[in-house]
């Protein structure tokens, strides 16, 4: 019997920290053990740099276009980076032209076409998400028959906590048309706001979902960034990999799914209006 | 009936409702009719494909329009992903080498407009290296309303390629909404060109008669001709309409931009109207005394066979079809009708889809506007299936009564059985069979009157020969009586 893949995406606004962390965590989850493959679906197609020491690969869009939609294309575009993760890049056009949420949905229906997965054997694959659903392209990872899980990665910002809430107003309305998308909970990736945690926990409440882990800031992000590594791999011994690693064996542990109830933005405000009240 | 009819000015609320002819047809169908030029599409080979089976099997069947080329930049499920400018670029310079037309038309398609293509910046580089002038139409089938109001928006596009006039000519007339039909130009090459070989040349002709007639010039008809053909058409002193669909919107335009005037006109049959058409365009250019003189000479001879058809159908009823695609041919029932009555006939017209009589509002409003109102059969019709005229006949009655049936579509040639020209009388005034060899004539003016009275009388004394109906009728006609 071949091994069922398990495809979880990671959703949160752009530049909030989802490639950081999904890089992190491919690599905490290959030091486990676990067969990894990490897929990004961004146009930006840098989700994969830390894994690969730096370098951009090329996308799954560039190989398509110079040789057309196969199966050789699509092993053209399979790279293999720290630990042997499995990287690919969905990318898109340059930008303003063309539709990049079509690229994501192609590249995709690619790697389920020639069952890239099943034939490498591969358990875990992490879907790392281009900022907000701006359009049904960039839901494609989390409709039919893909990512099942999602995990929203957020700070205690207003922005990012808006995009986090229009995620997971997607996912309830996939849910109610009947598909298994569920959402894991919410990864916070702490921007030093003032009580930054309190104000995520609120809001992880009011959607109903679990905060899996906090990460904190930490300067040894950059620092294993510019030399085009993960912190796993450049700083295995730190506390913020220490992080990174409780999060993988939570997200491996992890069975608990929900279906969120989104806030309106007036909640949203509402929650950082009381959390700077307290402060005064 | 037309109280009834909601606006046209949508089409999300009919789903499917206009989907027969999409946008990208009419705008590259008017613009085949332009010459030294070459329609460019940019989006995928299918809607080419669509376009020139469109083309070839209805229009050139009717106008004689030869075989399209219809270069088309192929775009794919990568071009949607990554944006289709760069292979639009090259499709024209390489359309600019090898045809080297004076023209380039570039035409987009749903797949290109969703995907927010900018076509305009493709074509200005582009033009850099093109010798041809290039310009674009806006013709993506989904931003299609109901097909009258597409046609009424691709007319304008006309009035964007024109230049205001350095200089106006005395005495010149444009009709619009009109195309120089090419119907002595072979598609097969080689094979044998035959001229007048019907009742009736073609309206162009007819209405360039009548200007001439009465001391004017045709300066331009349109939409036909090359790009400097189009392009100085502001230099006329007046604008005059054929078909007002694709008239009055350009028409319209042309006066905004350019100081055109224009009179407002609506396709001429019959005597009266005819008569309209002539002296409203004498009144605006001083010339009624020519104006006279030319509508008497044409009178006196269209007068006898007038009386003599009047003689065959007066106090009979006139069924005029609208036809499967009365989308298009709603301006010119609503004439034949005009016509009709005055031979005497009771005019009732039939088929027409009530959306369709919204979208092409200006075509009804003139008639009502001359107080033309006939009876129109509001009946429980298919979109764009054919009327069972059978049954239209037996539910008004008419069996016994006497009637004559205007068919607007190849449609009913293919009766057979109870229904045949051998005992049912039938006029094709349909675009159909144009270009066959002594086809039933639809015509303006004078000169189509006279053609359709002389179909009347044929169409009368053969389904007097209460015959047989003919061997094809025999072996089809059985299926279309049942269908
Ligand atoms: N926990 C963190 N501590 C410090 N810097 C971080 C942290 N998480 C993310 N960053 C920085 O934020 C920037 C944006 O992160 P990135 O993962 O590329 O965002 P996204 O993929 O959501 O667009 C990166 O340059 C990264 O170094
Ligand atoms: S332009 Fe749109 S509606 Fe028209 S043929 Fe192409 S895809 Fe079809
Ligand atoms: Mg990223």
């Amino acid at each position: 019997m071949t091994n069922q893949t398990r495809q979880i995406a990671i959703y949160g606004k752009g530049g909030i920290g989802k490639s950081t962390t999904a890089g992190n965590l491919s690599a905490a989850l290959s030091c486990l053990g676990k067969k990894t493959a990490q897929i990004g679906c961004d146009p930006k197609a840098d989700s994969v740099n830390t894994l690969m020491g730096g370098d951009f690969i090329e996308t799954i869009s560039d190989i398509t276009r110079q040789y057309g939609s196969s199966e050789t294309s699509l092993n053209r575009a399979v790279y293999r980076g720290f630990n042997n993760i499995v990287c690919i890049e969905s990318g898109g056009p340059v930008p303003g032209q063309g539709c990049a949420g079509r690229g994501v949905l192609v590249a995709l229906d690619l790697i389920r076409k020639y069952r890239f997965f099943e034939k490498n054997n591969i358990d875990i694959a992490l879907y790392d998400v281009l900022g907000d659903i701006v359009c049904g392209g960039f839901a494609q990872p989390i409709r039919h028959s893909y990512a099942e899980e999602v995990y929203i990665v957020t700070s205690g910002e207003y922005m990012s906590l808006y995009a986090a809430n229009n995620i997971a107003a997607s996912i309830k309305l996939f849910a109610q048309q009947g598909l298994n998308v569920r959402m894991a909970g919410i990864i916070g990736n702490l921007r030093n706001v003032e009580k930054e945690e309190e104000i995520i926990t609120g809001f992880a409440q009011k959607l109903g979902v679990p905060v899996v882990q906090f990460i904190p800031r930490s300067e040894l992000v950059q620092k294993a960034e510019l030399q085009g590594k993960t912190v796993i791999e450049a700083y295995p011994e730190s506390g913020q990999a220490g992080i990174y690693f409780n999060l993988a064996a939570k997200v491996l542990d992890n069975r608990e799914m929900f279906i969120p109830e989104p806030v309106s933005k007036q909640e949203v405000i509402r929650l950082l209006d009381l959390a700077r009240t307290e402060i005064c | 009936m037309f109280a009834k009819t909601p606006e046209a000015d949508f089409n999300c609320d009919y789903p499917g409702y206009s989907g027969l002819w999409c946008r990208l047809i009419m705008a590259v169908t008017s613009y085949a009719m332009t010459n030294n030029s070459v329609a460019v599409i940019h989006g995928p080979a299918n809607c080419a494909w669509a376009v020139r089976n469109f083309c070839q099997t209805d229009y050139s069947l009717y106008y004689g329009n030869p075989f399209l080329h219809m270069p088309v930049t192929n775009i794919d499920q990568d071009d949607v992903i990554s944006g289709g400018a760069d292979k639009l670029i090259a499709t024209l310079k390489e359309v600019d080498r090898d045809y080297k037309p004076e023209h380039i038309c570039v035409f987009d398609t749903c797949s290109t407009a969703l995907i927010g293509d900018d076509v305009q910046s493709a074509i200005k580089t582009a033009q850099k290296d093109c010798n041809a002038r290039i310009d674009y139409m806006s013709s993506a089938g989904f931003t299609t309303p109901p097909l009258g109001k597409s046609i009424e928006q691709t007319a304008l596009s006309y009035a964007d390629m024109m230049e205001a006039p350095s200089e106006k000519l005395e005495n010149t007339v444009n009709i619009l909404g009109q195309y120089k039909e090419q119907q002595d130009c072979s598609p097969v090459p080689g094979k044998k060109k035959c001229k007048n070989r019907r009742k009736y040349k073609d309206d162009a002709s007819e209405l360039a008669r009548f200007v001439e007639g009465i001391g004017l010039q045709v300066h331009r008809v349109l939409v036909s001709g090359n790009h400097d053909y189009i392009k100085t058409a502001p230099q006329a002193m007046v604008n005059v309409i054929s078909c007002p669909t694709w008239g009055f919107p350009l028409a319209k335009k042309m006066e905004e931009q350019f100081g055109v005037p224009y009179i407002k006109q609506c396709i001429p049959i019959g005597i009266e109207p005819s008569k309209k058409w002539v002296m409203e365009l004498a009144k605006f250019t001083n010339k009624q005394q020519e104006a006279e003189n030319f509508i008497q000479k044409e009178l006196d001879e269209l007068m006898p066979v007038f009386e003599k058809t009047k003689s065959f159908v007066d106090g009979k009823v006139a069924l005029i079809e609208c036809g499967r695609n009365s989308q298009t041919a709603f301006a010119r029932p609503m004439a034949l009708a005009l016509a009709l009555q005055e031979l005497g006939m009771q005019v009732r017209l039939f088929g027409l889809h009530p959306l369709e009589l919204k979208a092409k509002a200006m075509d009804y409003e003139y008639f009502m506007q001359e107080g033309f109102d006939p009876l129109i059969l509001d009946g429980n019709y298919a979109y764009q299936q054919p009327v069972n005229i059978v049954h239209v006949i037996e539910d008004l009655g008419l069996r016994q009564a006497g009637y004559v049936y205007f068919t607007q579509d190849i449609f009913p040639a293919a009766r057979g059985g109870v229904f045949d020209p051998a005992s049912a009388p039938r006029v094709e005034t349909g675009v159909h069979l144009r270009r066959v060899l002594n086809a039933p004539a639809r015509g303006v003016g004078f000169k189509g009157a006279k053609a359709l009275y002389e179909n009347i009388i044929e169409a009368v004394m053969f389904s007097a020969r209460g015959s047989r109906p003919t061997l094809y009728g025999r072996v089809h006609g059985g299926f279309y009586e049942n269908f």
